[in-house]
């Protein structure tokens, strides 16, 4: 659309504004496609230690009786096994391939929130590197990855090993949830105009899915830990069955985290296979809209799936019934989606490269552990085969087949776009085998010694029962698995230099990150394409030599601007330009802050603790000042004949978006708290307590009247706004700030009002809930009183109202909380029998 | 370009398409959430431990009950939703595409939900409501 700078000076000056700095100053950097290989090259670290520790247990199990490892020793190597390879490699091995590959895929030169993105990956660095210190010093955590009470409370482990697994974890949560909001505001906004809902890259949809899950999963383990570490730290009873606890609340806590999570890591990776089959079957998916279908129905089922990790638990037989039912039905999308692959590849002319070969090893291995899933989901059977190495074969097989295969095939069909070379042809396949047949080696044997009762967990085994045979097979498997794993990496190193160069476009795939050069310009398109359908590069194949030359979207120069496209939701039609932030410090020095405030907690300095987060909250607020413009911007030539307005002047900008995407994932946890209250109300067996908070009516109402009426006043600040009134808005939003102060000193008083919180769970979960309203106010009341500021300053004016919508937002939703919350303290003493 | 550009416009006017995509599953999710609760709580409170199967059950008549308005709320919405899509598919040579996809992924989403509702139902037949 604008031929008028040659290719070279549009590459130049693209690459002027995009660019990250060099050398040490590159840590600033913020851009998708350095975090998406930071997020990719710590996972695959991490990955590798959680291999060590992996063969640490093989070689503990390989003969029976003692093996090198004492039972605390092991006990720490098969918790941390297990949280490395959940925590800190699969979900963020997977979020860095999105991260990468997504803009490009989406048409975009960047993610949403670059700087969110940034603080993401520091927070997971921080996290994991609290991990691994802990293992390094010998006090890693000890009670399993699932952490379950009363085992991993002080009574049994007084010690600071568990501890470092609840803040660590939370801290590198902190990084997923973020992940999620970014993908989700990107995948939403950020795409090539024409790009509607049905023509986007089906690895967007799966991520998409991923992302919402996220959102829902995480928080419920985010509130477990919080409240794990207040029973371990202030003596909060929520799992303490002598003071109204109930230790079954925990687990109902983790696997309404823990299932899902399976999904999590399973979706992506079938989205890279859905990605990867067409191109190598030289045939559409077959079956778009039902994959699609099927992937959404198969992320709001895995939630319904939780309590078949609790089968034996004693719960009623119907809701054991419903649970079966659910997890049996999970089976049908899953089967959607594989069908679909299958009729992708029977309708086509399948090529036979690298990656097939690690998608056919996905496809195989991948449908055993789902049939031995289904198998799982009988009640009767589960019973029998419960915390035996039959369920450790289960895992396996549904994670190595469904993640690890797919994530392989996908670094041979990725990497050229990364290094610009190809594998090894030789030793990729030599890899494969190893990979497959140890892998096989390793896992089936498993089933039998499951079968024979073998328990997870022990350390030791006696020679007479007849399991040594089978171990030491699983144990050589692993060995092999491990050196096909070494040859992998090895050829990803040699491959740097003596790989093939790769042709444009290798695979010949139909998706847009092929249609740039590789390893790609750090601003991805020199102009944005426009899609007119689902398979652009099948469409149109010169389109990534159109982009380079200038014929599409944002082909103008724009000094010192980060430009990318924001479109309309469902159809795609090209709606406003984002401005993107460049290279900052920022995020690091909010990941530091956020760092203090964990470290603080672990080692219970809690005033440091409480300085971390001041500072923490000072540079979010810096980050917040840094965005927006004091005048009104003016419209930007987006293409010859059209115009588009900047971001801050659409109302569905990506920032309102991201603020929705916060509010579920808070929702999410708000929701578990007031399950959790409610599950010890109705449920667990030591209440009534002494002594309850009886709150009158009145005293109910006002509770929920303020920050009611805070959010009221927020609305007339965006109403008056609209007629263009600044100091009645200001006015407002003032009082907005001050209608938010009083909610918190209301919901203080409730805190110092109830019983000591570490006399009965109702009072530990009641101060839980109060507080939980005092930060929601809390930040209220900051955000009001900034946006007040901003609008003095003239950053907000009758076009520029989105910062004033996103504090509207936030004061609703604590609106809403707080009318739940209220209800919540008056009925739990009032409503119900106990 | 302008003839995309009109086309998505009236495109834009299916903007609730993606919030409605997820009503369906949104509705399984409450009653499958209704069920556990009502069950767990009606045991809790109500029906004591193993009280008598169905049909003698007022526990289990009620989850009955229950489990059938919310199949009936996920037949309605795979109602609304059919005449949608064929609507759309009859108007296909006009209708955006966009539109038309997410009225074949609404229908897809709403019967899946429903026969998930119904699937989640079938322990409430066969099994006593309050067996521990």
């Amino acid at each position: 659309m604008s031929e008028n700078l040659s290719p070279v000076t549009r590459h130049k000056a693209l690459e002027a504004d995009w660019r990250s700095p060099p050398g040490w100053r590159g840590l600033s950097a913020v851009n998708h496609s350095t975090v998406g290989r930071r997020f990719i090259v710590a996972a695959l670290i991490f990955f590798l230690i959680g291999g060590v520790l992996a063969m640490l247990m093989r070689a503990q199990l390989a003969t029976p009786g003692q093996g090198p490892f004492d039972s605390e020793a092991y006990n720490q190597i098969f918790t941390m096994h297990g949280t490395v390879m959940m925590f800190l490699f699969a979900i963020p091995m997977l979020e860095g391939f999105a991260f990468y590959l997504l803009p490009k895929m989406l048409g975009a030169r960047d993610m949403a929130y670059p700087r969110l993105g940034a603080y993401g990956w520091w927070c997971y660095l921080f996290g994991g590197l609290i991990l691994m210190v802990g293992m390094a010093l010998g006090v890693a955590p000890n009670s399993g990855w699932f952490m379950y009470t009363p085992l991993s409370s002080t009574t049994y482990q007084p010690g600071i090993n568990n501890d470092i697994w609840l803040i660590g974890i939370t801290f590198a949560e902190i990084s997923a949830v973020c992940g999620a909001i970014e993908l989700i505001g990107t995948i939403l906004k950020l795409r090539a105009p024409g790009m509607s809902l049905g023509r986007m890259p089906i690895f967007a949809w799966y991520m998409l899915v991923t992302a919402g899950m996220i959102l829902i999963g995480f928080p419920p383990l985010i509130l477990g830990s919080i409240l794990l570490e207040l029973e371990r730290a202030f003596g909060m009873p929520f799992f303490d069955v002598a003071r109204g606890g109930d230790p079954l609340l925990w687990q109902h806590l983790f696997w309404i985290f823990g299932h899902p999570e399976v999904y999590i890591i399973f979706l992506p990776a079938a989205g890279m296979v859905a990605t990867m089959v067409p191109v190598f079957a030289r045939h559409p998916l077959v079956g778009y809209s039902w994959v699609v279908a099927a992937v959404a129905a198969m992320g709001v089922l895995s939630f319904g799936l939780w309590v078949h990790h609790m089968f034996t638990v004693g719960i009623p037989q119907m809701a054991v019934g419903f649970f079966s039912a659910a997890s049996m039905l999970v089976a049908v999308p899953t089967a959607v989606q594989f069908f679909a692959w299958l009729a992708t590849l029977w309708s086509g002319k399948v090529q036979y490269r690298l990656p097939m070969l690690y998608l056919g090893g996905f496809l195989f291995i991948f449908v055993l552990g789902g049939l031995t899933g289904v198998m799982l989901a009988l009640v009767p059977f589960n019973w029998q085969a419960h915390d035996t190495h039959f369920v450790v074969a289960h895992m396996h097989y549904v994670l190595i087949g469904g993640m690890i295969f797919p994530v392989l095939a996908a670094t041979c069909y990725w990497l050229p776009h990364f290094t610009g070379r190809l594998l090894s042809e030789r030793a990729g396949p030599c890899a494969f085998w190893l990979i497959f047949i140890g892998f096989n080696v390793t896992f089936l044997p498993m089933h039998l010694t499951g079968l024979l009762g073998m328990p997870r967990r022990i350390y030791a085994y006696d020679e007479q029962i007849g399991w040594d045979v089978l171990n030491l097979v699983s144990s050589i498997g692993g060995f092999i698995q491990t050196i096909g794993f070494a040859v992998f990496l090895i050829d990803i190193v040699l491959h740097l230099r003596a790989g093939r160069l790769a042709p444009p476009n290798p695979w010949r795939a139909s998706t847009l990150e092929w249609a740039m050069p590789t390893p790609p310009p750090v601003y991805n398109f020199a102009s944005i394409p426009s899609v007119q359908g689902r398979e652009p590069l099948w469409d149109v194949p010169d389109l990534g030599a159109q982009a380079a030359g200038g014929k599409h979207w944002l082909a103008e120069a724009a000094p010192g601007r980060r430009q990318t496209l924001s479109v309309d939701v469902v159809s795609g039609r090209a709606q406003s330009v984002v401005e993107l932030p460049g290279p900052t410090w920022l995020p690091l020095y909010a990941a530091l802050a956020t760092a203090v405030f964990f470290i603080c907690v672990l080692f219970k300095i809690y005033a440091v603790a409480a300085v971390g987060v001041g500072i923490a909250l000072a540079v979010f607020l810096r980050w917040a000042w840094l965005g927006g413009a004091r005048q009104d911007p003016q419209l930007v030539q987006a293409a010859p004949s059209v115009q588009l307005p900047t971001h801050v002047l659409d109302r569905g900008a990506p920032g309102w978006w991201g603020m929705c995407g916060c509010l579920a994932a808070d929702a999410a946890l708000y929701a578990s708290l007031l399950f959790g209250f409610l599950f010890l109300r109705t449920m667990a067996p030591e209440w009534p307590p002494a002594q309850w908070l009886v709150l009158s009516p009145w005293q109910a109402g006002l509770l929920a009247l303020a920050p009611i009426a805070a959010a009221f006043a927020c609305q007339r600040a965006c109403a008056v706004n609209r007629h263009g009134r600044d100091v009645q808005r200001e006015g407002w939003m003032l009082a907005s700030a001050a209608l938010a102060a009083v909610s918190m000193a209301l919901f203080g008083a409730i805190v110092m009002a109830l019983p000591a919180a570490d006399s009965h769970a109702y009072a530990a979960a009641a101060t839980v809930l109060a507080y939980y309203m005092m930060i929601h106010t809390a930040v209220g009341f900051v955000m009001a009183l900034f946006v007040a500021l901003r609008g003095r300053a003239g950053y907000v004016s009758q076009r520029r109202e989105l910062e004033l919508r996103v504090v509207r937002l936030w004061q609703i939703y604590t609106a809403l909380a707080a009318v739940v919350a209220s209800a919540t303290l008056f009925f739990i003493p009032h409503g119900l029998p106990s | 370009m302008t003839r995309t550009h009109k086309r998505d416009i009236v495109a834009t006017t299916n903007r609730s398409g993606l919030w409605r995509a997820v009503a369906g599953w949104a509705v399984w999710a409450v009653g499958f959430t209704a069920l556990y609760v009502a069950h767990s709580l009606a045991c809790r409170y109500v029906g004591g431990a193993g009280i008598a199967p169905l049909p003698a059950s007022g526990v289990g008549v009620s989850l009955l009950w229950l489990w059938a308005a919310f199949v009936a709320a996920n037949g309605v919405l795979v109602a609304l939703s059919y005449r949608r899509w064929r609507s759309s598919r009859a108007a296909s040579s006009t209708e955006p595409e966009a539109g038309h996809f997410i009225a074949k992924l609404v229908f897809g989403l709403d019967i899946s939900a429903m026969c998930a509702m119904l699937a989640t139902g079938i322990p409430v037949f066969m099994l006593p409501a309050c067996l521990p």
